[in-house]
């Protein structure tokens, strides 16, 4: 088997047949397909050295840097998705870090995991990625009921009822839509997909069951993430829409 | 002298447009002035976009005013508690909405949403009864119903909290001619029989002079005339309302 960049270069063979494949039906995908390739080597090359410094240092200080840095990124990566959503960079920060440290926290003062850097920054960065997707799906579906919904929001508030009775419904879906994949995910693994963890430590060498031990593990602190991300983002984004007095901003 | 029921103080409302990329201020409503007395029934009548629905609006706090003050039984509404407000103040829309799945759970959502229990299990159909609906409708699916079934269940469903003041904003501008005259007639009959505080906004001149109230006539925002339509009409010089009524 081939180590080290060998396999690199022999992979990108398989670039160059979607770079065939590209040219041949017109789809003008090259120039991005090798922007692409240049942008994922340097990026992943860049954060393996980064990550070895970090892992060699093993400073408290530097882990929670390095998770602060990933939960901003997250964040402005889910903003960019929903610009139409009022202060959506300020309620994905909130939400995301309310999902990851409460979840990353609560395995550390239990000791499911263990405070290395090596165990607590691979599984930051799974834990914002995936509450980086549910808030965007949250923001996206809260806004599109509230605007899809107004007549019927601000029929319910004529009546007097308070913004979180109004958009109790809009908010419930919103959940639902932000932790769909999740939940989807937790119902097929292992049938449908070996998870990115797992498939990880099984090509490192662990074995297969200690793989699956880990991913358990992974998984159900993704579900508990997630679902704190999703609940914050939709609660959190009511602000954007509703004043004080429970009347419908304008949107 | 008693207190009026609604009293509208040099009341106004700006918008912020979007036109484009631009954002552009405008005026909805100028210095609006009004007394309503308690069981009185006021017509507001004015053109399409002459700011009829945002002073309902602002009556029923959906909006807040830009400058300019609203009282209910003398105390300004900002200084009570919205879901009171609403309580008291109800607002029936142009086209009804259906919130629920059951006309039994249309009606006693609004005593839900205020924790108040509901004083006999005929609720739902004293209520029927009320907007003159079929008693038989209350487990149905108001969504199958017509327009004016479902307009009158919207006026049942504001009538469950036995507000003080009912705002109609164009409540029969979307039926037929037969249930707008019969919407008109049960309104008539709620503001007569109950003592309701009724204030009716349409743009339909026909309809200010069958309904034959007093009425305020708002055009561009502003209140132009006040009294009874066919006086109004009969009397009027102004250039604004002579437009509106196309003799120009």
């Amino acid at each position: 088997m081939l180590t080290g960049y060998y396999q690199v270069l022999m992979a990108l063979v398989l670039i160059a047949v979607a770079v065939v494949l590209s040219r041949w039906q017109r789809a003008r995908l090259e120039k991005d397909l090798l922007v692409g390739t240049v942008r994922a080597f340097v990026q992943l090359v860049a954060i393996g050295y980064a990550l070895e410094f970090i892992f060699d240092l093993n400073h408290p200080l530097l882990i929670l840097l390095t998770i602060v840095i990933m939960m901003t990124v997250g964040a402005y990566t889910a903003a960019g998705r929903v610009r139409e959503v009022p202060s959506a960079f300020g309620i994905a920060l909130l939400s995301i870090s309310l999902g990851t440290f409460f979840t990353i926290g609560l395995m550390l003062l239990t000791r499911i995991i263990s405070t290395d850097p090596k165990y607590v920054i691979p599984l930051a960065g799974m834990t914002i990625g995936n509450c980086m997707i549910a808030t965007t799906l949250g923001l996206e579906r809260i806004h599109a009921e509230i605007v899809g919904k107004k007549e019927k929001i601000e029929a319910i508030l004529a009546l007097g009822a308070s913004s979180r009775q109004a958009s109790l419904e809009s908010c419930c879906v919103s959940v639902r839509a932000a932790m769909t994949p999740i939940v989807n995910m937790m119902k097929v693994i292992g049938l449908v997909q070996l998870p990115g963890a797992m498939t990880g430590m099984i090509l490192a060498g662990a074995s297969p069951v200690e793989a699956v031990r880990i991913q358990i593990v992974v998984i159900y602190m993704l579900a508990s993430a997630v679902g704190i991300a999703s609940l914050s983002a939709t609660r959190l984004s009511l602000r954007s829409y509703f004043t004080k007095f429970h009347q419908l901003r304008e949107v | 002298m008693p207190v009026p029921k609604l009293r509208i103080e040099n009341l106004s409302k700006t918008k912020v447009v979007r036109e484009g990329k631009k954002r552009r201020k405008i005026s909805v409503l100028r210095d609006i002035s009004l007394e309503i007395k308690s069981g009185e029934f006021i017509i507001i009548l004015g053109p399409s976009g002459a700011g009829k629905s945002t002073l309902l609006r602002l009556i029923n706090r959906l909006e807040e005013p830009s400058s300019g003050s609203i009282y209910l039984d003398g105390t300004n509404i900002s200084e009570l508690r919205t879901d009171r407000v609403r309580q008291r103040i109800g607002l029936v829309f142009q086209v009804p909405v259906i919130l629920t799945g059951s006309v039994r759970e249309e009606l006693s959502l609004p005593l839900e949403l205020h924790d108040i229990k509901v004083e006999s299990d005929n609720h739902p159909e004293e209520l029927l009864r009320m907007v003159s609906l079929d008693t038989g409708l209350a487990d149905r699916d108001p969504t199958q119903f017509s327009l004016g079934q479902k307009q009158r269940l919207a006026l049942a469903r504001s009538l469950a909290l036995k507000p003080e003041v009912l705002l109609l904003d164009e409540p029969t501008s979307a039926l037929d001619p037969a249930s707008s005259l019969a919407i008109e007639n049960l309104i008539l009959k709620l503001n007569r029989k109950m003592g309701l505080t009724i204030l009716f906004v349409t743009h339909n001149v026909e309809q200010a002079k069958r309904l034959g109230k007093d009425c305020a006539i708002i055009i561009d925002g502003g209140i132009i005339e006040t009294g009874k339509p066919e006086e109004i009409f009969e009397r009027t010089t102004n250039r604004a309302i002579l437009n509106y009524l196309g003799r120009s």
